[in-house]
């Protein structure tokens, strides 16, 4: 089992008066190594809150999570920062890419991120990695067909060049798991179904796990399963 | 690593923000540096020129000027002293050692000095090519007036009357007032760093001559004093004295019995530095403040471009980098200002200290270079990268503390 969580609560801070504010429970939630899943529901269901969940960005108030065998509630922060840099893949919705960098510069820099402790017993071979990487990152740019655009900066793209190149810097690292809040919800039908097919190719060519939050009920027929939230809970 | 790539990456983002802060830092720092420069290196000479000289015995009026004219030899002499008076005070046993000095000429600019020998060992000044004087009219030249006038030993030249600088005494239209007297080069002398590279040294029979034959061009006191006395003149002595004890009472002694006065050089310089001291600190202040305000444009700007970049802080969490990696981002961005302006400002100080010198040294003939490193520019150095790390302080801790999750939801 890739992820199981048993007796979820989760929420945000408030900062008033120091208490956790619940926006979802959640009993169980397992999901299977290539179990591809939908989290549906409208929007303020806690979609986004169980996803950050997910992508160990946030803790929750109650109850475990294990990804991998691991009990990532558990983890310290720089830990889980680094659990998921190495092991799980983000796309969001709008904000995909760092400006001040080049796309090429902004996958290397994804590289590096998640590699500077996966590598180090590799240091003495820095530069042949950096050259693979460097090669990684081109044939990945390729396949996307946007290799043309190694070198622009993110001003230069369009919002869907964009959301491509952050799908190819979500598998880069080869995760486990590729997380997806709300990837198609801005986007009209034809480009919809474009990036949500990317999402699926990419994962199953990485063998990454794909998990999608959303509440666009357009993508639903792409998945065998879905999670649908907010009315249950 | 990471982070200074990052770092980098952003400061390139907006060049003319960043070369802003770079410049506004190194003007700070170059303008101390500049100041620090020119303070040391005067204070230095002044100390260089000012050393084995305990007192200056000379006529009686203002004690700066006695020892601006007679030790820095900057400024027109007092008067004259007569011989015979100066000799029963130097014969005193708080006196170690009387330099005599007959001042009141020039040779293009360069003070003729009519002096002992005694007053080369004052500045342990050697001959570096020909000999020293040994009958009169025979002169030997300091370094920088050897460089500056091309005189070679063994080539004669006319003293002038007056100091040519700004003594308000003739100097291009007389400056052949004593050629029937000309002096013959028999020594140049060796590099010294002090007053004495830029003066021309001969006896003090040379000097007596050349007046004595010319008695048209003295002013009246001197003639008058002359005529009565019958004696010789000297301009002042330089004193050593026997023991630090005389430093009590002998100024007093010389200034209470006698129409001569006494100034010691260390109190003249401490009076000059208290002066001109207002100017200087007025100065330091000014550059500190500009430095001050270089590191508030740092935090400025950093502030500024954190509200801007907020989502990229959020994106580099969610690619995996950890809180202190997001911290150091900034951190770096902080110490990469104030490595670059302090680096700027440094060459910039120096350029400005040497351009003071090109300044300085025609007006005021101190030599000054900018090519010396002075101890006090670690200081400013550490203070100014000091000031942008702490500028990046809080922005750093801005950027620390965000939560992902938050700060996404802002967005």
């Amino acid at each position: 089992m890739l992820i199981q969580i048993n007796h979820l609560s989760a929420g945000y801070l408030n900062r008033k008066n120091a208490t956790m504010t619940s926006v979802i429970a959640l009993d169980r939630l397992d999901i299977a190594c290539g179990q591809h899943t939908l989290l549906l529901g409208p929007s303020g269901c806690g979609k986004t809150t169980l996803l950050n969940i997910l992508a160990c960005l946030a803790r929750p108030i109650t109850g475990d999570v294990t990804i991998d065998s691991v009990r990532v509630d558990l983890l310290s922060e720089a830990k889980r920062d680094h659990f998921r840099g190495q092991k799980i893949g983000l796309v969001m919705q709008r904000l995909h890419l760092i400006a001040a960098l080049t796309v090429s510069d902004n996958l290397l820099l994804a590289q590096r991120l998640a590699g500077a402790a996966k590598d180090h017993a590799a240091h003495s071979s820095d530069r042949t990695n950096s050259t693979n990487s460097t090669n990684s990152i081109n044939v990945m740019l390729e396949k996307l067909g946007i290799a043309h655009k190694a070198k622009s900066y993110p001003r230069e793209l369009s919002q869907g060049e964009a959301q491509r190149v952050a799908i190819a810097r979500a598998v880069l690292n080869k995760p486990l798991l590729v997380l997806a809040d709300e990837p198609t919800s801005a986007l009209d039908d034809h480009h919809a179904e474009a990036a949500i097919s990317l999402l699926f190719e990419q994962a199953e060519e990485h063998g990454a796990t794909l998990i999608v939050a959303t509440h666009d009920a357009r993508i639903k027929s792409r998945f065998t399963h879905i999670v649908q939230l907010g009315q249950s809970a | 690593m990471t982070a200074c790539t990052l770092a980098s990456a952003y400061l390139r983002e907006r060049l003319l923000a960043t070369f802003l802060n770079i410049l506004l830092l190194s003007l700070g720092v170059g303008a101390i540096i500049a100041l620090i420069l020119t303070l040391t290196q005067a204070e230095q000479r002044m100390e260089r020129d000012t050393a084995g000289i305990d007192l200056v015995i000379g006529a009686k009026g203002s004690p700066l000027q006695l020892i601006l004219s007679s030790v820095f030899q900057v400024d027109i002499p007092t008067g004259n002293i007569g011989l015979e008076e100066a000799a029963t005070i130097i014969a005193l046993p708080q006196v170690k050692r009387a330099v005599p000095l007959a001042l009141g000429d020039s040779y293009k600019t360069f003070p003729i000095v009519g002096t002992t020998p005694d007053y080369l060992h004052l500045y342990a000044a050697s001959v570096q090519s020909g000999r020293l004087w040994e009958k009169p009219l025979e002169a030997v030249v300091g370094a920088e007036v050897a460089k500056a006038t091309q005189l070679r030993v063994g080539q004669s030249f006319a003293g002038a009357h007056g100091l040519g600088t700004s003594g308000g005494l003739a100097n291009g239209n007389n400056s052949d007032a004593h050629a029937d007297h000309p002096y013959q080069l028999v020594g140049i002398l060796g590099t010294t760093g002090t007053v004495i590279d830029r003066l021309v040294l001969t006896s003090l029979e040379s000097i007596w001559l050349i007046h004595d034959h010319n008695d048209e061009y003295e002013d009246t006191k001197k003639a008058t004093q002359e005529t009565h006395k019958g004696g010789h003149e000297v301009t002042a002595y330089l004193i050593e004295y026997a023991t630090p004890l005389a430093a009590a009472s002998f100024p007093r002694r010389v200034n209470a019995s006698s129409s001569m006065q006494a100034a010691a050089p260390a109190m003249e310089t401490a009076r000059l530095f208290a002066l001109i001291g207002v100017g200087i600190t007025t100065l330091k202040v000014f550059a500190a403040i500009m430095m001050v305000c270089a590191g508030l444009g740092i935090f400025i700007g950093l502030m500024n471009t954190l509200n801007d970049r907020q989502a990229d802080l959020a994106l580099l969490r969610i690619l995996g980098a950890s809180r202190s990696t997001v911290c150091l981002t900034i951190m770096a961005q902080g110490f990469a200002l104030g490595l670059a302006g302090v680096i700027l400002g440094v060459a910039l100080g120096h350029a400005g200290g040497e351009w003071m010198g090109f300044v300085i040294g025609k007006t005021h003939r101190i030599p000054l270079t900018g090519w010396t490193w002075a101890n006090e520019e670690w200081w400013i150095i550490a203070a100014a990268i000091g000031l942008s790390m702490i500028a990046a302080l809080f922005p750093a801790w801005r950027a620390y503390r965000d939560a992902v999750p938050e700060t996404l939801n802002r967005l």
